[in-house]
């Protein structure tokens, strides 16, 4: 019994020490899992714990204009964070950090006390000579971290091509997002040991990348006449309080956009964030991204195609009944008593659909459309923004004759601004369709230049013939027809109004795009300017008042920059001082008043297709210079 | 005396090395944390200092005393571990930390009354069972080690420290077997056992909690995970060979307990996975030495005592392995002579001291001559040893 019972002992001693070796082993495996093969991923994982990790913002590219104006640059602001854990005296900082940051002390007091959060957010974006301040106080766990803040010195100039940034600096509309790869730089950081709290480990190595600047952008942009632009603009929106307002200038020669404005709009250093709705309608760059009907202004382009074919001369006459019949529809002139007899010339002074319905029908529909397309109507032209519109562009199977006859004086056929005014150019700078562009280069911080754009031909159009054909016709619409209200005693100017009335849900409804696109000077073109006001509610809706004459304002500010002397000036003013006072055309029929305003030297509009005179602007009595242009009322 | 120690200088020298080692990794993992919050980078590793040279005079008046005397006492001894466990509980004696009441204080020392309670616990069962060895197959021989044993348990258990319970309770059913209890019995004991913890977890659902966390820490790794994940990283961190003495980057108040409970974890992320073999070499060296003790006594009361010391040492070490890998359920246990804590390092170097006596006097005490069959056994006994080695 005894000798067993110590034999069991000792047989039982040896079971419990393999047992504790086989238990040892087992756990020693599992250690081998987790060190050996597990080791690397958890490493992973724990050196986002181990390192803090300061984020170094890169500086945001500045933006130029053409002449090296700054219109987009950076200033340094700071987030000031607390981190509560390293506070020492709670209410202390928060009454310092309340009265300088103007922050509410309560808030800020929870925050110095919350230990369970290892940093919360005091404010963003303090100015620097407050962050100073905040630095010179001295408290204990307040930390600033510095950032760039995006600063627009002229504020709301440039808002829709410009665009922004979000609040972190990235671009979100306009040139700041098409531009952003360039413009955003590469951040950098500075990684530091910590312990659990945040603490920097004293002794332990930062490894520091620096931040790498973003590239600077130069604009074609002028902002002598960009300012111009959001003046006339400006006048505009005061006078006839259309829906939308938009201007283009570029030079016809190379493409490049001179100015781009778009009304209404917003100051760019305080986005109205908070309505995003009315934000985002702001933010569209209408004269590139949307479409319009382009109306009458169009008329210049089917001109130079048809003396470009070979179908018509200036002097043709062609006889205008008020209308046209293609396939049994009656297509009618604006005036609707007809023009009667009158020279292509005239017949596009006059602006009468009749002699472009004819244009059109001869030039046939595969030729138009063969142009439309070297114009680059409905397909982008390749602008340096996002979101180009194409245009919309009838089918070719589908356009019937109706609908490219139509085309001939505007309709049917929708563009951007951009590709009208380009197509503008096109005709007066000697034929080349050139490609639109925005960024004349792009250098890096050093000045070395990454990116140029230079002007590019996309397509050659027109004959330089028919060009210098097209600037004669041009300038005279301006000197003696519905651009006249653009015209600057001494100087040559050129243009076409243009009135297109909308469509609603394929009817026809009361509401109007005015426009005007010109050049200057009118033998050469440098500057070409298109205005185009979107329902207009003054009641007056020409594009010959409600556009033309901020253009003019826009020509005149461009002659006053260029400082070109006058030429000519005693003979122009002569033909506009001759003051004639204002009959009255009340109560006559529409056939008397025609003669009678003929007679004068006077332009006239007509609204309404009556055949009595009800309203006229201006009244009687005033007095009018020669060829001012008299808008009459009908029923 | 001297030449006791010499007897077990394997024993002895493991253990200071470890006592040692287990010095130089408190600075290690709680340098910074000692500095952030008592502003003294050695205040963990002075107070251990303290423990050790108190352990270090347990550990001679182990030795100068014969064990044997102890028997008549053990029920003192056993009821000086109760009384000690019910201090905790007394106002103003009782010191409570983290929502549990572990401690007694007297003056500027503390004292945890549960490393106490395990080897008075030890001590009373060797006694008990040398005394009525010949009851211990049979079910009444179990009922007094089972009482004294589920008192101590249950005052542990309210403090509350689930750990050292389960220590407590895995020490007891150690010695049973080895006490000679059948095996129909010990199955018995070890199926309540089991389906108390069930009932534990009814009681304070935290640990299910617990339980869940352990086994997918990622999923709460800011509450109930949060404490194993750090251990996790620490042992990622350190590899096969690890980061270097002082090279811990979890020390930096990443991984609580980092000088206690989970030392092993900074050993690991600061020696690697091979240091932590040496180490896990070191122990079983020690647990081997204290079996051998055990089997070389012929003395049944040496040799369950000094079982169930190298039982405690055993079981307390492969617990806090297992917890540290996140093998089982995280509970907090120091490793013993490594983790920081005063107590436990004296009591166990007392341990120890008891040990290298018993070891000293296995010469002397004969009960009776080994028959031809237990010379044979012996025998095999030997072989068996060897393999061992």
């Amino acid at each position: 019994m005894f000798n067993n019972s110590i034999i069991k002992l000792q047989k039982r001693l040896l079971a419990v020490f393999v047992l504790i070796s086989l238990i040892f082993i087992a756990i020693l495996t599992k250690l081998a899992y987790v060190q050996l093969i597990k080791g690397q991923w958890l490493q992973a994982k724990a050196a986002d714990q181990w390192t803090r990790d300061l984020p170094l913002k890169a500086k945001r590219g500045t933006i130029f204009d053409t002449n090296g104006n700054v219109i987009a640059e950076n200033y340094t602001t700071y987030d000031i964070y607390i981190r509560a854990r390293q506070v020492n005296n709670p209410s202390q900082v928060a009454f310092t950090l309340s009265q300088i940051l103007d922050v509410d002390y309560e808030t800020t007091l929870k925050k110095a006390q919350n230990t369970a959060i290892s940093e919360s957010v005091v404010k963003l974006q303090v100015e620097s000579n407050l962050a100073e301040k905040v630095i010179r106080a001295n408290l204990s766990g307040v930390v600033l971290s510095e950032n760039n803040k995006r600063y627009y010195p002229y504020h709301d100039l440039y808002t829709q091509v410009l665009g922004y940034t979000t609040i972190d600096n990235t671009g979100q509309a306009g040139l700041e997002a098409y531009a952003d790869n360039y413009l955003k730089g590469v951040d950098g950081y500075a990684l530091e040991e910590s312990d659990v709290h945040g603490v920097k480990i004293d002794g332990t190595l930062s490894r520091y990348i620096p931040s790498i600047s973003g590239m600077n952008v130069t604009t074609t942009l002028n902002t002598v006449i960009q300012m111009s632009a959001e003046k006339a603009l400006e006048k505009l929106c005061e006078d006839h309080d259309p829906k939308t307002a938009t201007a283009i200038v570029m030079n016809p020669k190379t493409g490049e956009i001179l100015a781009m404005s778009t009304k209404p709009s917003f100051d760019l250093n305080d986005v109205p964030r908070d309505d995003v709705e009315s934000l985002l309608a702001m933010s569209r760059n209408i004269g590139i991204v949307d479409v319009y009907e382009p109306g009458s202004t169009f008329k210049v382009l089917t001109t130079a195609i048809a003396l470009e074919e070979g179908v018509t001369t200036e002097n043709e006459v062609f006889y205008d009944p008020g209308y046209r019949i293609v396939d049994g529809e009656k297509i009618k002139c604006w005036k609707y008593t007809g023009h009667g007899s009158q020279t292509m010339t005239e017949g596009l002074c006059n602006s009468c659909n009749s002699v472009f319905v004819d244009l059109a029908l001869r030039l046939g529909k595969e030729t138009l459309y063969d142009y439309y397309e070297k114009f680059g109507f409905g397909s982008p032209l390749g602008v340096d923004f996002l979101g180009e519109g194409s245009g919309i562009l009838m089918d070719i199977d589908s356009a019937k004759k109706v609908d490219y006859a139509r085309m001939g004086f505007g309709q049917a056929i929708a563009v951007t601004p951009l590709q009208l005014i380009n197509g503008i150019c096109t005709v007066l700078n000697g034929g080349n369709l050139m490609k639109p562009y925005l960024i004349k280069n792009i250098t890096d911080p050093d000045g070395k230049i990454i990116m140029e754009n230079t002007p590019t031909v996309l397509n050659r159009v027109i004959s330089e013939e028919t060009s210098d054909r097209i600037k004669v016709m041009f300038e005279e619409v301006v000197k003696k027809y519905s651009g006249y209200y653009a015209f600057i005693e001494g100087y040559r100017v050129g243009g076409k109004t243009g009135t297109s009335q909308k469509y609603e849900n394929g009817q026809i409804v009361q509401k109007y795009i005015s426009s005007f696109v010109g050049s200057y000077p009118a033998d050469d073109p440098e500057y070409v300017v298109l205005v185009v006001a979107d329902e207009p509610s003054s009641g007056q809706y020409f594009g010959s008042v409600v556009a033309t004459p901020y253009a003019k304002m826009i020509f005149q500010d461009i002659i006053a920059y260029s400082n070109d002397q006058p030429n000519h000036l005693e003979e122009d003013l002569q033909t506009t001082q001759k003051v004639i006072e204002m009959p009255n055309l009340i109560g006559k029929s529409i056939t008397e008043a025609f003669a009678l305003l003929s007679q004068l030297d006077l332009q006239f509009e007509v609204m309404g297709d009556g055949t009595m005179v009800i309203g006229q602007t201006p009244v009687a009595g005033t007095m009018v210079s020669k060829r001012a242009i008299v808008v009459l009322e009908t029923v | 005396m001297l030449t006791k120690i010499k007897k077990s200088k394997v024993l002895v020298l493991c253990v200071l090395g470890l006592c040692i080692f287990g010095m130089f990794m408190i600075y290690s993992a709680s340098c910074y944390s000692a500095k952030v919050n008592y502003d003294d980078a050695f205040h963990f590793v002075k107070k251990q200092l303290f423990g050790f040279v108190l352990g270090i005079g347990l550990f001679f008046l182990a030795l100068k005393v014969d064990y044997h005397r102890l028997v008549k006492i053990r029920w003192y001894i056993i009821g000086g571990a109760v009384i000690l466990l019910v201090l905790v509980f007394v106002p103003f004696i009782g010191i409570s930390s983290n929502g549990a009441r572990r401690w007694i204080g007297f003056g500027g020392l503390t004292l945890q009354s549960s490393e106490v309670a395990k080897f008075a616990y030890v001590i009373f069962v060797a006694c008990y069972m040398s005394k009525e060895y010949k009851k211990m197959p049979t079910f009444q021989g179990m009922i007094v080690p089972l009482i004294v044993g589920g008192c101590i348990c249950l005052l542990v258990l309210l403090e509350p420290n689930l750990s050292v319970t389960l220590c407590i309770g895995c020490v007891m059913l150690c010695m049973l077997l080895v006490g000679g209890i059948r095996m129909k019995h010990l199955l018995m004991l070890s199926i309540p056992a089991l389906l108390l913890v069930p009932i534990l977890i009814i009681i304070e659902p935290y640990r299910l909690q617990r339980l869940t966390a352990f086994l997918n820490p990622w999923g709460s790794p800011k509450d109930e995970g949060f404490q194993l994940i750090q251990s996790l990283y620490s042992l990622g961190a350190g590899g096969w060979f690890g980061l270097g003495y002082l090279g811990s980057r979890q020390k930096y108040l990443f991984l609580p307990f980092s000088e206690s409970d989970f030392i092993l974890s900074i050993i690991g992320e600061e020696f690697g996975f091979v240091g932590i073999v040496v180490l896990c070499i070191a122990y079983l060296v020690v647990i081997k030495e204290g079996i051998k003790i055990a089997l070389h006594t012929k003395d049944r009361l040496g040799a369950y005592m000094s079982f169930g010391i190298v039982c405690v040492i055993a079981i307390q070490t492969l617990i806090n392995f297992a917890v540290v890998t996140g093998s089982i359920p995280p509970t907090g246990i120091p490793l013993p002579f490594i983790s920081a804590g005063g107590t436990s390092l004296s009591v166990f170097l007392g341990g120890i001291g008891l040990l290298v006596s018993i070891a000293g006097q296995e010469e002397k005490v004969y009960v009776s001559v080994p028959t031809k069959k237990q010379k044979m056994f012996f025998k095999k006994i030997k072989l068996s040893k060897n393999l061992v080695k």
